[in-house]
């Protein structure tokens, strides 16, 4: 075998497959590998899975009250049974409540007597799975009178766990639909901006600055102040996506513009312009494509933001309003120091807020990575 | 130089009267005004008259007049130091912002030295020693700094101080002390109704500065010019300090603009959970009472503090980085 | 091949990286030498552990490198005529006695003039920098050094250099401030690392012509490192050909272009193209690719590639090392 001779085909190893690998293909590689975006996206996954099947996980409905448990704590679940025999499934106690006579308020004990096992995919409350799709199967129930209140329950008597499930609806969409919105203008007018430059550009500069001047916070509470209380919740939800998305979208565009404005004078742009392609199939064949996966890195870090805009808002009650309910909403009832210092689980709606932020904050971090050539090794 | 910062200075001008204009139709937006909502108070509470009252606070703040001129107005006074009354507080909203100031920065100030302080430090630290269990702890801590807002924080440690001690610690003063004359007990008594505000907002603040600086001068210290200047022989501490963080404080500088608007306001969320007598929760209750004025005289006065800051830190940028020059 | 000339002795060098995937082997056993005052090649396609070679060295590997094995024995003429022989991978890599022979006595110039300088001090200070941790000398004195180094790397206005940032010169004049950086302290030996790779033809022909003159001037030994066979040609008196982290030929410039033996390096020079072929004829490459250094052949590592493979010896064992006298030597089954 000479260096002359041709060589025939052969199977391809592995190091050769891998350098034919496109870009996208390499990204989800190398993202596969980021152990902390796996889990996020694990996390995101289950969270937004609940999300969607909230009324087959939440023992109750958003609305329920159970009025004779007003602000109680967290049922305890037991596996030990008065015998000292292990049991599964597990089970809780009744719950017997008596009032305090110095301060009025309820004290609840546990009543060893009344035993109620969990019903794993017992029937519970009907609810809407999917569509006009009813059912009254929940992942976990236990039956009357009894009550499983993993969470506690708030001052009008309703099952925390089963509202920060139903609340997820809200807060994990709500930054979705904002970072959507921001998205829309901001990559629209950043790349119109950063392509075109001149005149255009300076307009949008000066439109960004302006937003950027002041100051996030006050201007979202002041926004949100504008949201009319009396418009039925849909339209606050929206309202609310607008409020956060308006000031967001000016960093957004200034970042998309970044990349544009790099790659405008690359060289495969200016072949396609020699090539007498028409400035619209130049932005979206040639540019938007490329700015892709940045674009994507940048949605995703714009996502805790807009989550943790949505519950402060809410928390303040210039947010969502009941009767829908987000987390954010849900810690509203903590804002109270007296409310809280009775019940401090009203303050657990917030480790979900942290798992939903760090999450993202993992996989956006993951996806820059990946998207980064030189990071790593 | 000098000329780009004058061309800043008279720009910024247009700048702040747009801001003023926005500000304002912000402030309008809100169904109704103030004195809608005070009528249905006083109704509420059962008052008589309100009607009566609610028309004379019309007449005397002209709030009938069209909007285009009430603003005029504003901004004329405005300029001429006459930043307008306060409608709940029935007193000008100079009076009212000049008495909540000091003990706002007060509390800001050291929480913007503390946590950029540790923020630093810690950020290095995590850079210098990449994927030591020091670094995966930072780096936990700082996600948990990132994904918590302050005010949950705060109320946090409310509950858990309770729980410790059996006081709560909201306000700035224990019952006992609120009116009580100076003395070294009222002090530390401060100091402890300080620590969960400060604790809350430090923790916030020093993860997301740890993670830009970790981020930058893990990127810093690849750039060639990092081995070459330790092919020269010198020390790896100097490497570090005189060289890679240097340079990897490039954004860090940028986000210093908005240090001076954030010292007003950033921790409004906080003060207002804690029940403090500060800026934020004036601001808060401004805006949701549609207190116009005083809401609106704190948004422009934040936002020029945001304009001036952002020009202060440019000027900064240009200093540190020879290759910025603005001519 | 002991003589009194010898400057810096590698022996046996092994520099593995632990990563997460793995362990690459990225210098397994690499020997050489260079004496004082003459010229040594490095050459090899990417990967092959040239550079990791250099900063081995240096002792400038950053984690997850590490030298595992081996010995670099270095020369070091002190001041008062006596030679003292120190074994570099015995000292602390940021002790005292590493950082004075870092600069001081071996300097280093790297491939991206671009990149290679703090971008927010000035040329001068960062020379300067370099003299300060070597000697004790006021700060007129270092910058006349300084001034002085900058005019013999041939920068005009040295003076004005001196103040200058590095934004503000171009990729040929801050190659020259590196090779002032570097030879500020006269060092015994330069290591250029691919000087020239990011420049462009005129400027790079300038850069090595300058490099020339200075090896003759100051005397100092030179070790190019490149993976570009006109350089290795023009530039060094000996040179030596590394593969996947292992040295496989070494010779004389003139027996390794007009006498190769390894098939690596017959097949390098029959991929250059050569003026006066027929247009119509093949380029001739290296069949298949560098292997992926996680997955190193077994044996000679580049008999899966190699035109003269002989089955059942070469993927076996590693072939040894034939002499052919006159310094050049091989490491192929071929001769045994």
């Amino acid at each position: 075998m000479t260096a002359n001779s041709i060589t025939t085909p052969r199977a391809l190893s592995q190091e050769e497959r891998r350098a034919m690998l496109s870009v996208r293909q390499l990204m989800w590689l190398r993202f596969r590998r980021n152990r902390l975006a796996i889990a996020g996206c694990a996390i995101l996954a289950v969270m937004y899975l609940t999300m969607l099947l909230a009324g087959f996980v939440a023992p109750y409905s958003v609305t329920t009250t159970h009025e004779r448990y007003v602000s109680a704590a967290p049922t305890q679940l037991h596996l030990v049974d008065a015998d000292g025999r292990l049991q599964w499934p597990p089970f809780v106690y009744g719950i017997t409540s008596k009032t305090d006579p110095h301060t009025f308020r309820k004290i609840y004990t546990p009543n060893p007597q009344e035993v109620y096992p969990i019903r794993f995919f017992g029937r519970g409350e009907t609810y809407h799975l999917l569509g006009p799709l009813q059912t009254d199967i929940h992942l976990y129930i236990v039956d009357d009178p009894g009550k499983i209140f993993l969470m506690g329950t708030d001052r009008n008597g309703r099952d925390l766990f089963s509202r920060i499930i139903w609340g997820s609806r809200i807060s994990l969409t709500v930054g979705l639909v904002g970072v959507l919105l921001s998205l829309t203008i901001g990559a629209f007018l950043g790349t119109v901006s950063g392509y075109f430059g001149g005149a255009i550009d300076m307009v949008v500069q000066r439109a960004i600055e302006v937003i950027s001047n002041i100051p996030q916070i006050p201007l979202w509470l002041a926004l949100a102040a504008a949201v009319p209380s009396n418009w039925d919740p849909v339209k606050v939800y929206f309202g609310i996506a607008v409020v956060l998305s308006l000031v967001t979208w000016g960093g957004l565009a200034r970042q998309v513009r970044g990349i544009v404005l790099g790659l405008r004078d690359s060289d495969f742009v200016i072949a396609a312009r020699y090539t007498n392609c028409s400035t619209f199939r130049i932005l979206s064949r040639h540019l938007l494509p490329n700015t892709f996966s940045h674009v994507l890195v940048i949605a995703t870090l714009a996502i805790p933001g807009m989550i943790l805009g949505e519950t402060a808002l809410s928390f303040l009650g210039l947010g969502i309003r009941p009767p829908l309910t987000s987390w954010g909403v849900l810690l509203n009832e903590a804002q109270q120091v007296r409310v809280l210092l009775q019940q401090p689980w009203s303050l657990i709606p917030a480790l979900f807020v942290l798992a939903t932020v760090v999450s993202f904050n993992f996989v956006g971090d993951g996806l820059r990575d990946a998207a980064d050539p030189f990071s790593g090794e | 130089m000098l000329e780009y910062i004058f061309r800043r200075l008279l720009i910024s001008i247009p700048l702040l009267f747009v801001i003023a204009i926005i500000g304002f139709i912000t402030m309008e937006l809100p169904q109704g005004d103030y004195v809608t909502r005070y009528i249905a108070q006083l109704e509420a509470s059962g008052q008589s008259g309100a009607r009566e009252r609610g028309a004379e606070l019309r007449r005397v703040y002209r709030l009938d007049d069209p909007a285009y001129a009430r603003f005029v107005t504003w901004i004329s006074r405005f300029v001429r130091g006459d930043f307008g009354d306060s409608f709940y507080y029935q007193k000008p909203v100079k009076t009212l912002i000049s008495q909540r100031l000091p003990l706002t920065l007060a509390l800001t100030i050291p929480c913007f030295l503390i946590s950029w302080a540790i923020g630093i430090s810690l950020g290095i630290f995590s850079a210098t020693h990449q994927y030591s269990l020091a670094d995966n702890v930072l780096t936990v801590v700082a996600f948990l700094g990132l994904g918590l807002p302050a005010f949950l924080v705060a109320l946090v440690l409310i509950v858990a101080t309770w729980q410790i001690t059996g006081d709560v610690y909201t306000g700035l003063f224990s019952a006992q002390y609120a009116n009580a004359p100076w003395s070294l007990v009222k002090v530390a008594d401060l100091a402890k109704h300080l620590v969960i505000p400060v604790g809350a907002v430090v923790f916030s603040g020093m993860a997301w500065v740890m993670r830009v600086m970790r981020g930058n001068l893990l990127d810093e210290l690849r750039v060639n010019y990092v081995q070459a200047t330790r092919a020269k022989g010198v020390p790896e501490r100097v490497v570090i300090w005189k060289h890679a963080v240097r340079n990897a404080f490039h954004p860090l500088v940028m986000a210093l603009g908005g240090v001076l608007a954030w010292l007003l306001s950033g921790t409004a969320i906080v003060e207002q959970v804690i029940g403090l007598p500060t800026l934020g929760p004036l601001f808060i209750q401004a805006t949701m009472e549609q207190d116009v004025y005083l809401s609106g005289t704190i948004l422009i006065l934040l936002s020029s503090l945001l304009v001036f800051g952002n020009l202060l830190a440019d000027i900064g940028l240009a200093l540190l980085d020879p290759r910025i020059r603005y001519d | 091949m002991s003589d009194k000339n010898l400057l810096l002795e590698v022996q046996d060098l092994k520099t593995h990286f632990h990563t997460s995937r793995g362990v690459v082997r990225a210098v397994d056993g690499v020997s050489f030498s260079v004496r004082r005052s003459r010229t040594l090649g490095v050459v090899g396609e990417s990967g092959c552990g040239k550079s990791i070679t250099s900063l081995s060295v240096l002792r400038l590997l950053q984690r997850p490198g590490k030298i595992i094995g081996g010995q670099i024995l270095y020369h070091w003429q002190k001041r008062n005529g006596n030679e003292e022989i120190i074994d570099i991978t015995a000292l602390d890599p940021d002790g005292d006695e590493m950082r004075s022979i870092r600069g001081g006595q071996i300097a280093m110039i790297f491939q991206e003039p671009m990149t290679s300088l703090d971008p927010v001090y000035t040329v001068g200070n960062q020379i300067v920098e370099g003299i300060n941790y070597h000697l004790k000398v006021p700060p007129a004195e270092a910058r006349k050094m300084a001034v002085e180094m900058l005019r013999r790397v041939k920068m005009p206005e040295p003076e004005r250099i001196f103040d200058s940032y590095p934004h503000q010169l171009s990729g040929g004049m801050r190659q020259r401030a590196m090779i002032a950086m570097a030879l500020a302290l006269r060092p015994s030996l330069l290591i250029a690392d691919e000087p020239t790779t990011a420049l462009d033809v005129t400027t790079e022909a300038q850069i090595l012509a300058l490099l020339r003159d200075l090896q003759r001037e100051f005397g100092m030994a030179i070790m190019y490192i490149t993976h570009n066979l006109g350089v290795v040609a023009e530039m060094v008196e000996e040179a030596i050909v590394m593969y996947l982290g292992k040295v496989v030929e070494r010779a004389p410039v003139r027996n390794l272009f007009y006498d190769p033996k390894h098939p690596y390096m017959m097949a390098l020079l029959q991929s250059i193209p050569k003026l006066g072929r027929k247009s119509r004829a093949r380029l001739q490459a290296i069949s298949g690719m560098v292997p992926s250094p996680f997955a190193v052949p077994p044996g000679c590592p580049f008999h899966p590639r190699c035109p003269k493979f002989m089955p059942g010896v070469c993927e076996v064992s590693e072939p040894p090392v034939t002499d052919f006298g006159g310094e050049h030597a091989v490491s192929c089954f071929l001769y045994q």
